[in-house]
């Protein structure tokens, strides 16, 4: 419930409230209406009040047949007139007085002046008549008294008369009064039923509202729901194509870097004036800089995509350690610090850790404390942490500048490098704190640090590591290690980048093995199925058929060829496809770029020894930039040898003949495109030699041709043939033409 | 005497059926004392010409109940003592001052659903006649 919805509800729940109290007292009300109409009623019959105006009519009724026997009596003239029949209806007069002469008849008669002397009468004509024809009467009846007793009768005549008058018109108000009493009644019961029915229906539309709120909350939720899960899928699918452009862009930029660092490692192996050397050092210094980077930001994406797995195993950790005060002391020196290595006696030597990673937090930690340590000393401590076996304490303290505690509640957080100041004169991307705790979580532990500014500052990590055995002796060999078996080797390189090619191809050479190049994977299994070789260099990222696939069909070959090292070369280093490539059969991984002593030593691994260091060609060029391009005449120099580039350009000069008649012949008879894909494909074959005229120039034709009412083609032709003429001569008297060598022919 | 009493027209047929249901329990000998009721109408059962005739002493040996019941005529609750024709009030003979000697009285206080002008009406006095229809 949002919190503008309550006032609203709680709104909502008095009105109910003061409903549902209303229709309860309208409902009490109707019953007490209802109640009140029964008792009216049931009253009346109970004791029939209504039949007072019937006895008194009785009442009268008896009275005139009494005086009508009286009289009978006294005209028969009997000698004894108190009868049998005469005491029938005196005795019944006498009942009929019953009715109307008690409590209640004189409750309801009251008003009626007649009733009380009336009655009196009555009673006194009783008392009178019952000495003569009572239950025991005192005194016979004789015609004198029955005369008597008949006048007095007489005289009740006129009273009882008015009285059954008087008690009909009673009769008649009373039921007046209760019918309208009953209307009355009737009317406040309608008008509760109505008020009733009203309440009923606001109840209802209360009810209503409320429900039709609640359907309606409840399909906005539905609907966030659905929004928020859609908003996750986008998110999540974002994350991954963010992932796969940095997998991509990693492949991008290592591939380059692939090159420049293996070119600067073979520019180191030849002969450098002083001032070359500090360049190239330089050169290479910044080179290995923007790589730390670059896979400090791929180790982020790998984090955040939880792509990155700590793999834990039996490490010698004095040996680390002592690698890692190898390295750091290096560092530490060149600024002037002393660096402390400390290890305690109870902290065992073989743990339980993925080496690779906690060198990484702990070269992290070094170097930023002697990134900001001016001067002074940095302390690497390794301890049992509170005297607990299997948790290890390494302590990183420094006598550096320090932190301020705003400082370090940001410290870790990524980009976040001190202050701004700090920042331009320490430089670095600020993600190494970031990617250290994160490894440090990953690894079950965690980073805190303490300082104080000028005061230096302390990292220190607690890392669950527990005690191992050291592992039985030449368990971790691996496969086809025999170093007394070193000997060149026979290397199938699948790789599709001619540059990449070039480069592996002068590296093998100068390491004294023997390279067979296949473009793509399909080459590559029909060149193990052909022929024998030692390992596979397998590019994972390769047109027709991708490096997965080809190291599965090579596994797939007959023995002893499918069993053949396979070794995946690439520069996406994540975790994925290293999975992947195991699983399609593949025996290590190469991360691009694959430098010089990387290969050798992966080489030797599998048999191969090193031929030693090979003398570069030397060589020297100059003017003609317009014409040819200098850089990838170099670069084909320097990683083929000169002599291959010249055979390749030989062969090119004594082809265009054949292709300048061709194209000749397209462009006399109009057929344009024909004229445009001979002139591309003497363009293909000019960029990859570096004939940047040539180039040039076939583009032109190519163009023109492509424009179907375009221009003459003649002198564009005539051009192109200048500029292929001026470009031969050119490399003739660059000297790259006429040296022919004998030299294994590049596919 | 009997043709002093009071007749009353009265429909009882719901009431005379269980009434005469019991007859036959009793040999319908000739009245020998004064005759307070005579039933009339289709009697496979007559001791008198006008159908069967009653007198003190078989009412008597009738299946009795008493019971106490309000009605409009008394101020108190009083006592009759009946099969379905009361002829005892407060366990005494009804003279006819009293609306006796017999008087149809139904039990209003113990059967609530009685107590309605029709009923109060069906409650005769100085009964003397049935007549079955």
């Amino acid at each position: 419930m949002t919190p503008n919805s309550r006032p609203e509800g709680s709104a909502h729940r008095i009105w109910l409230a003061l409903i549902g109290l209303s229709l309860a007292l309208a409902l009490l009300g109707t019953a007490y209406v209802q109640w009140r109409q029964y008792e009216l009623l049931d009253g009346s019959a109970q004791y029939q009040n209504d039949a007072l105006g019937w006895s008194f009519f009785q009442l009268e009724t008896e009275h005139l047949r009494l005086r009508n026997e009286m009289q009978r009596a006294l005209n028969d003239g009997a000698a004894a007139p108190a009868s049998a029949e005469l005491q029938l209806r005196y005795d019944i007069f006498v009942s009929r007085l019953g009715p109307v002469d008690h409590d209640r008849a004189v409750q309801i008669m009251g008003t009626q002046s007649v009733y009380a002397p009336a009655m009196s009468l009555a009673r006194h004509f009783v008392r009178n008549a019952d000495r003569y024809i009572g239950d025991t009467p005192a005194a016979p009846l004789t015609a004198p008294r029955l005369r008597e007793l008949l006048a007095e009768l007489d005289t009740l005549s006129v009273p009882l008369h008015d009285l059954s008058l008087g008690a009909s018109h009673l009769l008649y108000e009373r039921v007046t009064q209760r019918n309208e009493a009953v209307r009355l009644q009737s009317k406040r019961g309608i008008a509760l039923t109505v008020f009733q029915c009203v309440l009923l229906l606001i109840f209802a539309f209360v009810v209503l509202s409320q429900f039709r709120t609640l359907l309606q909350r409840r399909q906005r939720l539905e609907t966030l729901a659905e929004r928020l899960s859609a908003a996750r899928l986008e998110a999540e699918s974002a994350s991954r194509a963010k992932s796969v452009f940095l997998a991509n862009m990693s492949h991008e930029i290592r591939t380059p870097f692939h090159g420049l660092l293996g070119m600067m490692s073979l520019l180191q192996e030849t002969p450098l004036s002083t001032q070359q050397s500090g360049y190239l050092h330089t050169a290479k210094e910044s080179a290995n800089h923007l790589l730390a980077i670059l896979n400090d930001i791929l180790d982020i994406s790998k984090l955040e995509s939880g792509n990155l797995h700590v793999v834990p195993e039996p490490v010698d950790l004095a040996r680390l350690v002592r690698e890692v005060d190898a390295l750091m002391r290096v560092q530490a020196r060149s600024k002037g610090l002393a660096l402390h290595v400390t290890m305690d006696t109870e902290v065992p030597r073989w743990v339980r850790a993925d080496a690779t990673r906690l060198k990484q937090i702990l070269f992290n930690l070094l170097s930023n404390a002697v990134k900001f340590t001016p001067s002074g000393h940095v302390h690497l401590k390794v301890e049992l942490a509170d005297k607990e076996p299997g948790q290890l304490l390494f302590s990183v303290i420094d006598t550096g500048i320090g932190m301020d505690e705003e400082t370090q509640a940001r410290v870790f957080q990524r980009f976040v490098q001190g202050d701004d100041t700090t920042s331009r004169r320490h430089g670095g991307a600020g993600l190494g704190l970031e990617i250290s705790r994160s490894l440090a979580r990953l690894m079950g532990g965690d980073i805190t640090v303490s300082s104080a500014l000028g005061e230096g500052s302390g990292f220190r990590v607690n890392l669950p590591l527990p005690e191992v055995e050291p592992p039985a002796q030449g368990a971790a060999a691996t496969p086809g290690a025999d170093s007394t078996r070193a000997r060149a080797l026979q290397v199938l390189v699948a790789e599709d980048h001619p540059v990449n090619r070039a480069y592996l191809e002068a590296v093998l050479d100068k390491l004294g093995h023997a390279a067979v190049f296949a473009e793509n994977g399909e080459e590559a299994v029909r060149a193990v199925q052909a022929q024998d070789f030692d390992i596979v260099l397998m590019d994972l990222h390769m047109p027709v058929m991708d490096g997965f696939a080809a190291a599965r069909a090579i596994r797939a070959l007959p023995l002893p060829r499918g069993a053949i090292p396979i070794v995946a070369l690439t520069a996406d280093a994540f975790q994925d496809s290293q999975e992947l490539a195991r699983q399609a059969g593949m025996d290590e991984m190469l991360t691009k770029p694959a430098h010089l002593p990387q290969l050798r030593d992966l080489l030797a691994r599998y048999g191969g020894a090193s031929a030693g260091p090979v003398a570069a060609a030397a060589h020297s060029g100059d003017a003609g930039g317009d014409i040819v391009d200098r850089a990838t005449v170099e670069q084909f120099h320097a990683s083929l040898s000169p002599q291959k580039y010249a055979l390749l350009l030989a062969s090119f000069f004594e082809s265009h003949g054949a292709t300048m008649s061709r194209l000749r012949d397209s462009v006399t008879s109009g057929e344009r495109s024909a004229t445009r894909d001979q002139a591309h494909a003497l363009k293909g074959a000019a960029l990859s030699l570096g004939l940047r005229a040539v180039v040039e120039h076939s583009e032109l034709l190519r163009r023109a041709a492509a424009d179907a009412p375009g221009p003459a083609l003649a002198p564009l032709l005539d051009t192109l043939e200048r500029q292929l003429l001026i470009t031969r001569d050119l490399c003739q008297s660059l000297g790259w033409l006429p040296a022919v060598a004998p030299g294994r022919t590049v596919r | 005497m009997t043709a002093l009493f009071r007749s009353r027209r009265l429909a009882l047929c719901w009431t005379l059926a269980a009434f005469l249901a019991s007859l036959p329990a009793f040999a319908l000998d000739a009245p020998t004392g004064k005759v307070l009721l005579t039933v009339s109408g289709e009697l496979r059962l007559r001791n008198a010409p006008e159908g069967a005739a009653f007198d003190m002493a078989m009412l008597e040996k009738l299946p009795q109940r008493s019971f106490s019941t309000r009605t409009p005529w008394y101020p108190q609750a009083r006592k009759f003592t009946d099969l379905l024709l009361a002829y005892l009030l407060d366990d005494k003979p009804m003279p006819v001052r009293e609306k006796g000697p017999l008087v149809l009285m139904f039990p209003f206080d113990t059967q609530p659903e009685l107590r309605s002008a029709i009923n109060y009406g069906r409650a005769a006095w100085q009964l003397k006649q049935l007549e079955l229809r």
